[in-house]
């Protein structure tokens, strides 16, 4: 059972394994070869099956010929009997007449079918017979089977079976097979009727010629029986006599008239019965089992190659089909998998409707595939960029030579403090800059690198203006993006201040808003007009504050950029500005918690 | 890939298709056998049980294993008993043809079913020779390899009459009983509708007639050649004609057998000239007890080795008028010979 | 690569289906042409001059030779008895490529000799008496026959010597019945007196017996035309015998089947032609009188239905 079952499981397994082509050819080969087989079998079925009807109608249909003319036959010498009878012994008063040259006669008209017609009376003696006139000595009619049974039930004819006749003295032919019909009779003599018996011996050949003819085919034949079973006439009467050979006759004496099939010596045989009227023989046509098989086989042997020949044509064309229309997705999948190797590949749109709409999807994911590579690759390419600047940024030489100009003019007036407080100050703008290469840093350092900055830029800026630096509550432990407050301090300053005495001020807040982090920038600067806040923002027109002089050198596009690109389009700067009134830059990023913060350094940056 | 399988595929139906037409065709081949073994005659006889058909076929065998040893070359015999049947005959005759008989021999039983026979013989390019029973000459002329073997009727009738018309010139006292010089006769025929009995019947009379001898005729019947039916006419007749009847013609020995059966049943003791024709064995036997008085002698051997002769003749292709006498091309004809007492010792011994 | 695989499997399905296809084609035939065997070839050799007296024997022979497809050739001799013509005789049929012999043996030591010296192995079956070892002989069980049949007589016996007609000596099987049937008449105060011919002219002993067909016939020939009737003892079946029976002037026959002996005799031959051992029960036989003939078995066993 195990067995049965691992090789059900490896059969399976083949089975997944198997491409299409052969699923498709062998699916279709068998369930054609099935449904062909199916067909050839019922057919041939079918045909041993009206082969075998065919066989009994046709034994029966010869043995009725045949019983029509042993019936014909038998009528013939009843007629005989008949006209003896009624013709002749009655009209004849043997006192004064003989029936011989009468009977002489009938003889002569059917000298081939008979062999004697005598007449006797009840005593046995003689009266007339033809065409021999004396008996051997020695016979005495009398005890006769055909005398015994024709004198007991008078009215009918008696059919003796076949027998040696034994009644007259030929030396030609001394010793011949006859059947007897004999019947009783009314003799006249002398006006007085006596009690008589009339025999016709009727020659066994004409009834064998009668059976003889009749042609059973292929091994059948027809033999003949009397009422008991006992054998008339047999092909092989002979040898059943002699005992070589057995016959069924006394079983089928039983048979009622028809087709029954039965077992002889271990053969099968078709035996069809049919019963001769009056005397109550009965024909028995026997057809053994070859004679209906043998069509069976020739058929078997005929059909056996065409059924394998066309399960080859079938299988043949369905390796063929099934080719053509697996092929197309072959050839899909090999495409793919060069694909997947990553290497450039044309795919076909070829084969059924469905293949080529697979094929014309994967060719425009394909090519959608490439796109999205391509952006990706662009977009990798302007972060390398703006990090590059940043990066570049972050040693920023113009600023590091002013501000040291003013230190080393401070050191000189003997300004000591502020030149102290800048060099300091410079120094841990810079360290916060670098901020050991992380991009994402505390937004407490943010806005001391802010802070700074903004001494750096007051001390050189001779306190032309102010500046607050605040952190609302909920913003503790937040995270920002490094290098994005500064570089809008620096527009701050040199938009917005340009102008002011004194009186500039700039306010940095940093808070939470839900979860975003928000650091407003305002100045109450000259500000500027739309167009030129939009263009701030846009990478494409070249900002007269990137690349400045004074400060990061990266503008307020960069910063925004920069944001974008690392946290989404949802962050960014924006911009509120009135000419005249003040330019507040707000600055969203999303509120970053140390985990996060750590997260995406790690991703991203 | 696939394009060579396909390449392949493409040239193997073709390939399969021839190789399947071969085979078909070789099957077709398989039947032949060709049997080279010896002549083989199929001789349909039609009834054995005749006492002169039944010593023409043990003739054949004889002269057949004589010729076999004479020769070197192997005759195989195979003799069928159709036993006055004539459907019986077509059959052993088709299994002679079926079985590759090379030569056949046929005693027809119903000279009218000789055409079918001629036909089948035809049919196979097998040899045909008819003997001992006539067919109708249009039927032996449908093929040039169809002959008859056999002896004329009617020079066995006209012989007989001879032989009656000697006796009557020699003994004519003793013969003619009534003294009106008219001889009176009883004829013994054959079967009805044979055309040896017609002819023999006819002949042995006209013998006498066209010598001037004028005859009546008493009597005749039919006693199908049967000499147990002979027995019977004959002593149904001895009654009414007895000393009447002068001679007795009986187309054949069985009969005359019969008849003299039937007289020394009754004890007769004026006998009639009996005259038979065939000259068999038992014949020959009452002629030397002096109760038949002459007979015609049917020459079996001479018939039997007529037919082997021409049957090994047709065997070697060779002409057969150089090995037997043939008239008109198909007919050999064996003479009769009269026996009488003077000659009889010459056929009394065993040949 | 899959696709090879595949190709490869397409293949030979394809080439096993042709396969097939080409071999359901073929079996047929070569099973047709084994079937069709030869038609076997069987020489008869009788030992008499003519083969009436073995009509119904013969009409066995060729019904078996018929059913099993064998061919037969019969074969007389010029001289009755002549056991060196049948002795050339078998050994030309033996050369010519006889498979098989039904024999009738004239002298059945002298032909086991001849047969010993043929190349080869001819399977023989023989009729009446048998020879050397060979396959097998088609009669009656000789002794017992002539025991019965001396039996018989004894049965009727009231005095008198009885001739013994020994009438082919060479012939063991019929020197067996002869011998057989002295030996139970001696044994039960028979005299008896062995002849090799009838006397030329009256029989003068009240009882003979006669020991083969022929001379059963001859005896009764003779005995029908003789003024003083013996009482004939004799064996066979052929028509003429049981003519004589029927008259009384044979008084009692053994018979046995004829037409089976040449059925069995043939049937023998050409099992032992193809090879099959086996051998051949003696044939049953019975002692009939003439009041006996009519009896319906009797009459299936004398007279040859015709068929």
């Amino acid at each position: 059972m195990s067995f049965f079952r691992n090789l059900a499981r490896k059969w399976a397994e083949n089975y997944r394994k198997m491409n299409i082509q052969m699923v498709i050819s062998l699916s279709f080969t068998l369930v054609a070869a099935a449904g062909i087989l199916i067909m050839g079998l019922s057919l041939f079925w079918r045909f041993s099956a009206a082969n075998r009807q065919s066989v009994a109608e046709n034994s029966q249909r010869i043995l009725a010929q045949a019983n029509l003319n042993l019936d014909s036959y038998l009528r013939r010498m009843m007629r005989i009997s008949d006209t003896v009878y009624y013709r002749v012994i009655k009209n004849t008063d043997l006192a004064q007449g003989s029936l011989t040259p009468s009977m002489n006669l009938l003889y002569e008209e059917n000298r081939d079918a008979l062999v004697s017609l005598a007449v006797f009376d009840s005593r046995g003696a003689p009266v007339s017979s033809v065409p021999l006139s004396t008996l051997k000595p020695g016979v005495s009619p009398s005890g006769e089977d055909w005398f015994l049974t024709a004198t007991r039930s008078m009215e009918n004819f008696h059919f003796s079976t076949p027998h040696v006749q034994n009644l007259f003295d030929d030396p030609d032919r001394p010793y011949r097979w006859v059947v007897s019909l004999s019947r009783h009779v009314q003799l006249t003599r002398d006006g007085s009727t006596q009690g008589g018996i009339l025999l016709v011996d009727m020659s066994f050949a004409g009834i064998e010629q009668v059976c003889r003819d009749a042609a059973l085919g292929d091994g059948g034949y027809l033999y003949l029986i009397d009422g008991d079973g006992e054998l008339i006439y047999h092909p092989r009467q002979q040898l059943i006599y002699t005992g070589l050979l057995e016959e069924n006759n006394l079983t089928a004496a039983g048979y009622k008239d028809g087709s029954h099939m039965e077992q002889f010596q271990g053969q099968p045989r078709l035996v069809t019965v049919k019963t001769v009227g009056y005397t109550g023989w009965k024909l028995v046509g026997v057809a053994p089992e070859r004679s209906w098989t043998a069509g069976s086989l020739q058929l078997f042997q005929f059909a056996l190659p065409l059924v394998l020949f066309s399960i080859f044509l079938m299988a043949f064309l369905n390796f063929h089909i099934s080719a053509r229309i697996s092929d197309p997705i072959r050839q899909l999948e090999r495409s793919i998998k060069e694909l997947e190797r990553g290497w450039d590949v044309d795919i076909q749109e070829a084969g059924c409707y469905e293949v080529r709409q697979l094929a014309h999807a994967v060719r425009s994911m394909v090519s959608t595939m490439h796109h999205l590579m391509d952006d990706i690759i662009e977009q990798e390419g302007q972060k390398r960029r703006s990090e590059l600047e940043v990066l570049q940024s972050q040693i920023n030489p113009h600023f590091l030579y002013n501000t040291l100009d003013s230190v080393i003019w401070m050191t000189e007036s003997g300004r000591q403090e502020e030149a102290v407080q800048m060099v300091t100050s410079l120094a841990r703008f810079f360290r916060i800059s670098l901020s050991k290469g992380k991009n994402i840093i505390p937004l407490s350092d943010e806005l001391e690198h802010g802070r700074h900055y903004m001494t750096i830029q007051e001390i050189r800026f001779k306190n032309t203006f102010s500046t607050e630096i605040r952190s609302l509550p909920g913003t503790e432990g937040l995270y920002c993006l490094k290098l994005t407050l500064q570089p809008l301090l620096e527009n701050a300053i040199y938009h917005g201040m340009a102008s002011a005495e004194g009186e500039g001020k700039i306010t940095v807040t940093a808070y939470r808003e839900g979860e975003d982090l928000l650091i407003d920038v305002s100045d109450n600067g000259l500000g500027m007009r739309p167009e030129v806040a939009a263009s701030l923002l846009d990478p494409s027109v070249p900002s007269a504050a990137s690349g400045s002089s004074s400060g990061s050198g990266i503008g307020v596009c960069n910063v925004h950029q920069r944001i974008q690109l690392t946290f989404g389009e949802k962050y960014g700067l924006t911009l509120f500005s009135e000419p005249d009134e003040g330019t507040l830059v707000r600055i969203r990023l999303p509120a970053l918690t140390r985990e996060a913060a750590q997260l995406l350094q790690g991703d991203v940056l | 890939m696939n394009r060579k399988i396909k390449s392949c595929c493409s040239l193997s139906p073709r390939n399969l298709l021839c190789l399947l037409l071969c085979l078909l065709l070789l099957t077709g081949c398989g039947g032949g056998t060709t049997d080279s073994d010896g002549l083989r005659i199929g001789v349909a006889l039609y009834a054995q049980e005749d006492t002169f058909i039944s010593s023409l076929s043990q003739c054949l065998e004889r002269l057949a294993q004589e010729a076999e040893s004479e020769t070197g070359e192997k005759i195989t015999l195979f003799i069928s008993d159709a036993r006055g049947n004539q459907t019986s005959q077509m059959d052993q005759v088709d299994r002679f043809l079926n079985r590759g008989c090379d030569v056949l021999c046929v005693n027809i039983v119903d000279r009218t079913a000789a055409a079918v026979v001629a036909d089948k013989a035809q049919a196979e390019n097998v040899p045909l020779i008819f003997f001992n029973r006539q067919p109708v000459e249009e039927d032996i002329q449908r093929w040039s390899q169809i002959y008859y073997v056999g002896a004329s009727a009617q020079e066995s009738g006209a012989l007989q009459g001879r032989l009656v018309l000697e006796a009557w010139e020699k003994d004519r006292e003793r013969l003619d009983r009534n003294g009106d010089g008219i001889l009176q006769y009883a004829m013994l025929e054959g079967e009805p509708g044979h055309q040896d009995a017609l002819i023999r019947t006819e002949y042995s009379v006209k013998a006498l007639t066209d010598a001037g001898v004028e005859v009546e005729k008493l009597v005749n019947d039919t006693a199908n050649w049967n000499r147990s039916l002979g027995a019977g006419r004959m002593s149904q007749w001895l009654e009414p004609y007895g000393d009447q009847i002068e001679v007795l013609f009986s187309n054949n020995d069985d009969m005359a057998l019969g008849a003299i059966d039937a007289m020394r049943e009754r004890d007769w003791q004026d006998w009639p000239l009996i005259v038979g024709i065939d000259g068999t064995a038992p014949a020959l036997e009452a002629m030397a007890s002096g109760q038949l008085y002459a007979t015609v002698k049917n020459d079996e051997k001479g018939q039997a080795q007529a037919i082997i002769d021409l049957a090994l003749a047709l065997y070697n292709g060779e002409d057969p008028s150089q090995t037997v006498d043939l008239t008109d091309g198909q007919y050999v004809w064996l003479p009769y010979r009269p026996v009488t007492q003077d000659n009889l010792s010459q056929f009394l011994d065993p040949d | 690569m899959k696709t090879r695989k595949n190709d490869l499997i397409q293949g030979i399905i394809l080439v096993v289906l042709a396969l097939s296809v080409l071999l359901s084609l073929l079996i047929p035939q070569l099973f047709r042409s084994e079937a069709p065997p030869q038609r076997l070839s069987l020489s008869v050799l009788l030992r008499d001059e003519d083969s009436a007296g073995w009509s119904t024997a013969r009409q066995g022979m060729e019904q078996a030779a018929d059913e099993l497809g064998a061919e037969l050739r019969f074969l007389t001799l010029a001289s009755s008895g002549n056991s060196a013509e049948q002795a050339e005789s078998l050994r030309r049929e033996v050369e010519e490529g006889a498979d098989a012999l039904v024999v009738v043996p004239a002298d059945p030591l002298s032909l086991t000799q001849t047969l010993d010296q043929l190349p080869g192995h001819c399977p023989m079956v023989s009729l009446e008496s048998p020879v050397g070892s060979f396959s097998g002989v088609a009669a009656p069980d000789n002794d017992l026959l002539g025991r019965q049949l001396a039996q018989a007589l004894f049965l009727d016996w009231d005095g008198g010597a009885v001739l013994l007609w020994d009438s082919s000596p060479a012939s063991t099987g019929v020197s067996a019945r002869l011998m057989a049937a002295r030996e139970t008449l001696e044994g039960l105060g028979v005299p008896t007196e062995t002849v090799s011919a009838l006397p030329e002219e009256n029989v003068s002993h009240r009882w003979v017996m006669a020991f083969e067909p022929s001379a059963t016939r001859q005896a009764a020939d003779r005995n029908s035309r003789q003024e003083l009737p013996f009482s004939l003892y004799g064996v066979g079946t052929s028509t003429a015998i049981i003519i004589h029976l029927e008259k009384g002037v044979i008084s009692a026959l053994a018979a046995w089947n004829d037409y089976a002996a040449g059925y069995l005799a043939v049937r023998q031959a050409v099992s032992a032609a193809q090879g099959e051992k086996g051998g051949l029960e003696p044939l049953p036989f019975s002692i009939l009188r003439g009041e006996d003939i009519y009896e319906p078995e009797n009459q299936k066993l004398l007279f040859p239905v015709t068929s």
